[in-house]
């Protein structure tokens, strides 16, 4: 960039790294550091007289910069590459333009370029701060084309967008919500908060803390009491290590549709599985889900999207046996691990005479043993880690216990599941509704009783029963640890009422702006249109957005033909301001005299002033319309008579 | 500059000092095959303005001095009976020239008064129910005392609308007067003015006087103008369409003397006074002051 553009011009590169700083998960650290870069380039090339790269300069470093990003981000992901070869494109562009025109190409690519971020998030403040953007976007270009400063170009570009915004939202509202004739490959996101479809605790040194929003939760009526274990994934099968998923679980077996239960209504943020949430047996009528015989819903495909969803919540219904096939699968153990854990199952197994008796062993068996809650566990990697975790370390978080209590109640022939997903959540006291965050991830066992059916066991309550009553972050025995792993966010200062208070706050907006605005699909506005218009709303809608489409259009013909035919030629505004700037005496007089006066005023310009006049004549007075070289002689000889007066 | 009105205009300065303005309002309703009405105290040169004027554009030239028994038939012309043919032969007035100067038009009857006016407006005489044309070009040039009112028949406004323009000398300057009383005492003959063109020359020029670009800018500065003295209230005989029409066409010939072929502002400025005081009965004393009320008012663009 040559420094004669104005320094606030920088801002554009700013707002390049700013995004790519937004976007470090997606796209790495070496990307970020790689603009970060570029952008020392451009601030050097700002504060010093800049030279004019030469074209094959400009073409090695445009080659460069696409190789290395292109091998930053890896080819496979086609989404990220092709968004972050923009960013560098714009980037490079603002560091080698000089010429006006260079940078309104930059301004217009920039216009796309800012939007990508939605790609890759929806939120409010990614939404407020592209408005931004673009709002300075806008300035840069009205500075370039009218030389307008900073503030009153950011007036008019501001100006401009709020004029803008009702429009869009009638067109968010009454535009027909057509399915996409074609459809970006979703960009794909690391997996690196969330839970995993392969559960092994003992690999874990120290449990992530994410304050990232999972999903939100609103029930009809307040029915559902209570701790709320939120069911996402099904383990059903174990492998000595790992619990995984069986491939019994993605076939097309469908559930009995369920006709009574509690309806709750979630907005899942996306992620990278697509297994959905829901409390106890949760059956929906959702299209975009499936809903299997385990009770849980989840994506037909995946989508960068938060998606709404709603689920019909009921009981296990009792089941007296279970399928001898099925029955096998759940009482599984490889065998040869954790001899001594099985060992220990079997002799409580022969003392107790049903599966509570059984149960109640094993909690005594924790309690007494001194076991610890704690979200730095030491690793195991041993083959025996059940082993190692019931006689030596002691010592785990929700993962370990449930893990544990699986293992032991298959050792002992009783069918038993791991059961990943989250644990209570935070409601919002104002609007009802639960949020619950990545740092509410769980974990728990299902059993089953002949007779009873599936039932839920926490072994991790024993342990640590506050884990029940309430959000991780609210738990004052935890909250150091805690802390320590979430960092510096606003809810690591939870105890701060005030902060809180605005966190509160902002979230709540969040929850408005994802469940109004993002989550404004065909169902919704079908919905919508029908409380409006009744029974054929869609019909009314379609003819009364046409006939105000159509109303607006008349009017704004006319108006547009009023403003041409009362507003006077350029040539006047320009004539008429220049003579209000520089005399404010002259209102009377011919034109000839007041520029004649002007000369005498300011006799440096004279010769400029005499230019103006010979082309104001021409198309005022001799009738002959100025060509489009003349007008912008015009404007260049307007804009210099100012500049000197 | 037209060269040609420049070389008219310059020998026409040789005569009357240091009234260029004057001289090319003259020139410009001579342009416009319009009249013109010089209001002077006597002595000031119409006279020999109006003279002079016919010599430089080779037109002929005859004076009628008006008084109060001056009868139609002494402008027109009679019959007279021819014993020889015996028949009514026509004997033309003065009228029958190309430059006629009536001097102290507002000393004569109205009814002689009115003879003219209908010669000019016609430019024909009808006499015994035969009409006989004048010659062309005709320029009647009207010379009227603003003072010393009494015993005068004051021309009313609707003969006064038939004059294009009217306009007044005024007292030269010292320097010029300093030089007219060395030139006083020269017999006339050698102070005559050398003509410049002809007849048919003028009438080319007269020709392209509609051929002069009028811009709409410049016509709604016009209608702007007329606008103004009509609905201002200040004026009981507003401005006709026929001041407008004469007001774009002394603008049109302004611009043609000036050289240009397309009417400014100023032009319209210029002959303003000249083309529309007379018509709103603003004497020519006022006329400094007409000027600044109006322009004050009336916004260019």
């Amino acid at each position: 960039m040559s420094s004669k553009f104005p320094v606030w011009y920088y801002s554009t590169s700013v707002f390049v790294w700013l995004i790519s700083l937004i976007l470090i998960d997606d796209f790495g650290v070496g990307f970020t550091g790689l603009v970060s870069v570029l952008m020392l380039w451009q601030t050097i090339r700002i504060f010093t007289t800049p030279t004019i790269l030469s074209v094959r300069f400009i073409n090695v470093v445009t080659l460069l910069g696409a190789v290395t990003t292109a091998s930053l981000i890896g080819l496979k992901n086609s989404v990220n590459v092709f968004v972050a070869l923009m960013l560098i494109a714009s980037l490079l562009k603002q560091i080698h333009a000089t010429k006006a025109n260079q940078f309104t190409q930059i301004c217009i690519l920039n216009f796309f370029t800012y939007p990508c971020l939605f790609l890759f998030t929806q939120s409010l403040f990614a939404a407020l701060l592209v408005l931004c953007m673009l709002a300075v976007n806008l300035a840069i270009m009205l500075n370039l084309e009218q030389n307008l400063k900073l503030k009153p170009a950011l007036k008019v570009s501001i100006k401009g967008l709020i004029i803008v915004l009702p429009v869009a939202a009638f067109l968010v509202v009454f535009l027909p919500k057509l399915p996409a004739f074609w459809q970006l490959p979703q960009p794909q996101k690391e997996a690196k908060t969330g839970l995993s479809e392969n559960v092994d605790p003992f690999d874990i040194v120290s449990l992530s803390q994410s304050e990232e929003l999972v999903f939100r939760a609103t029930f009809e009526n307040e029915q559902i009491e209570g701790p709320y274990y939120w069911r996402a994934i099904i383990h059903d099968e174990f492998d000595g290590k790992r619990w995984k998923i069986s491939e019994y679980q993605r076939t097309n077996m469908k559930p009995p549709p369920l006709d009574e239960g509690e309806h709750a209504t979630i907005i899942a943020q996306p992620s990278h599985i697509p297994w959905l949430y829901g409390l106890s047996y949760s059956y929906s009528n959702n299209p975009k889900l499936n809903s299997n015989v385990f009770g849980t819903v989840y994506l037909k495909s995946l989508t960068s999207k938060p998606i709404e969803y709603s689920i019909m919540v009921s009981d296990f219904s009792p089941e007296s046996t279970l399928k001898p096939w099925y029955y096998q699968r759940n009482v599984k153990i490889p065998k040869g691990f954790n001899p001594k854990t099985t060992q220990l199952a079997q002799t409580w197994a022969m003392s107790s005479s049903n599966t509570s008796e059984f149960i109640e062993k094993m909690r005594l068996y924790f309690l007494n043993n001194q076991f610890i809650y704690t979200l730095t566990p030491t690793p195991s990697q041993s083959d025996n880690r059940v082993d190692e975790f019931l006689f030596n370390t002691q010592n785990g978080f929700c993962g370990h216990y449930a893990s544990a209590a699986a293992f032991l109640l298959r050792s002992a022939n009783i069918p038993a599941r791991l059961v990943s997903g989250y644990l209570g959540g935070e409601q919002n006291k104002n609007q009802g509704y639960y949020s619950v965050y990545q740092y509410d991830a769980h974990a728990w066992v299902e059993y089953f009783t002949p007779g009873v059916g599936w039932q839920r066991l926490d072994p991790t309550a024993w342990i640590a029963p506050e884990r029940m009553t309430g959000s991780l972050s609210q738990l004052a025995q935890l909250s150091n640890e805690f802390q320590q792993g979430l960092g510096y966010s606003l809810i690591a200062f939870s105890n701060w009422h005030s902060i809180n208070w605005v966190r509160l706050k902002l979230e709540e907006l969040d929850y408005q702006w994802t469940r109004v605005v993002i989550n404004f699909d065909r169902d919704k506005q079908s919905k919508l249109f029908k409380n409006w218009f009744g029974k054929y709303g869609t019909l009314w809608a379609g003819i009364i957005s046409l006939l105000i489409f159509a109303i607006l259009s008349v009017i704004l013909f006319f108006l547009v033909n009023y403003i041409r035919r009362a507003s006077p030629p350029i040539e006047l505004a320009y004539y008429n301001d220049i003579v209000r700037y520089l005399n404010r005496d002259s209102h009377s007089g011919s034109v000839r005299q007041n520029i004649q006066e002007l000369t005498q005023l300011f006799p440096e310009n004279e010769k400029v002033l005499w230019q103006f006049y010979a082309l104001f004549e021409k198309s005022q007075y001799q009738q002959k319309p100025l060509s489009k070289t003349e007008l912008k002689k015009l404007k260049t000889l307007y804009r210099q008579i100012k500049k000197k007066g | 500059m037209n060269q040609v009105i420049n070389d008219v205009i310059d020998s026409l300065s040789a005569v009357i000092l240091e009234k260029p303005e004057q001289i090319k309002l003259a020139i410009c309703s001579l342009l416009c095959r319009g009249h013109l009405l010089i209001e002077d105290l006597p002595g000031m040169g119409k006279t020999t303005l109006s003279h002079s004027l016919a010599d430089v554009l080779g037109l002929n030239y005859r004076r009628v001095q008006f008084t109060s028994d001056l009868l139609p038939s002494d402008i027109t012309g009679t019959s007279i009976f021819n014993r020889e043919q015996q028949s009514f032969e026509f004997h033309p007035g003065p009228v029958f020239t190309q430059v006629l100067l009536a001097d102290e038009i507002n000393r004569a009857s109205p009814k002689t008064q009115s003879a003219l006016l209908e010669s000019m407006e016609e430019h024909q005489v009808t006499i015994d129910g035969e009409s006989h044309k004048l010659p062309s070009p005709f320029f009647v040039i009207a010379t009227q005392n603003p003072q010393h009112q009494s015993g005068t028949y004051p021309l009313p406004e609707s003969q006064l609308d038939r004059f294009f323009m009217r306009i007044s000398l005024g007292y030269p300057s010292e320097a010029a007067e300093a030089q007219l009383i060395h030139q006083a005492g020269i017999p006339r003959a050698s102070v005559k003015t050398q003509q410049v063109i002809d007849s048919d020359a003028l009438l080319k020029f007269q020709q392209k006087i509609p051929l002069i670009t009028l811009s709409d800018a410049v016509v709604s500065y016009i209608l702007r103008l007329i606008t103004y003295t009509r609905s201002s209230g200040m004026f009981s005989d507003p401005l006709s369409p026929r001041a407008s029409i004469a007001l774009a066409s002394a603008s049109r010939a302004y611009a043609f003397i000036n050289g240009r072929d397309f009417v400014i502002p100023d032009d319209v400025q210029a002959v303003f006074t000249s083309v529309c005081a007379h018509r709103l009965g603003v004497t020519s004393t006022n006329e400094a002051q007409l000027k600044l009320q109006i322009f004050d008012n009336v916004p260019v663009h």
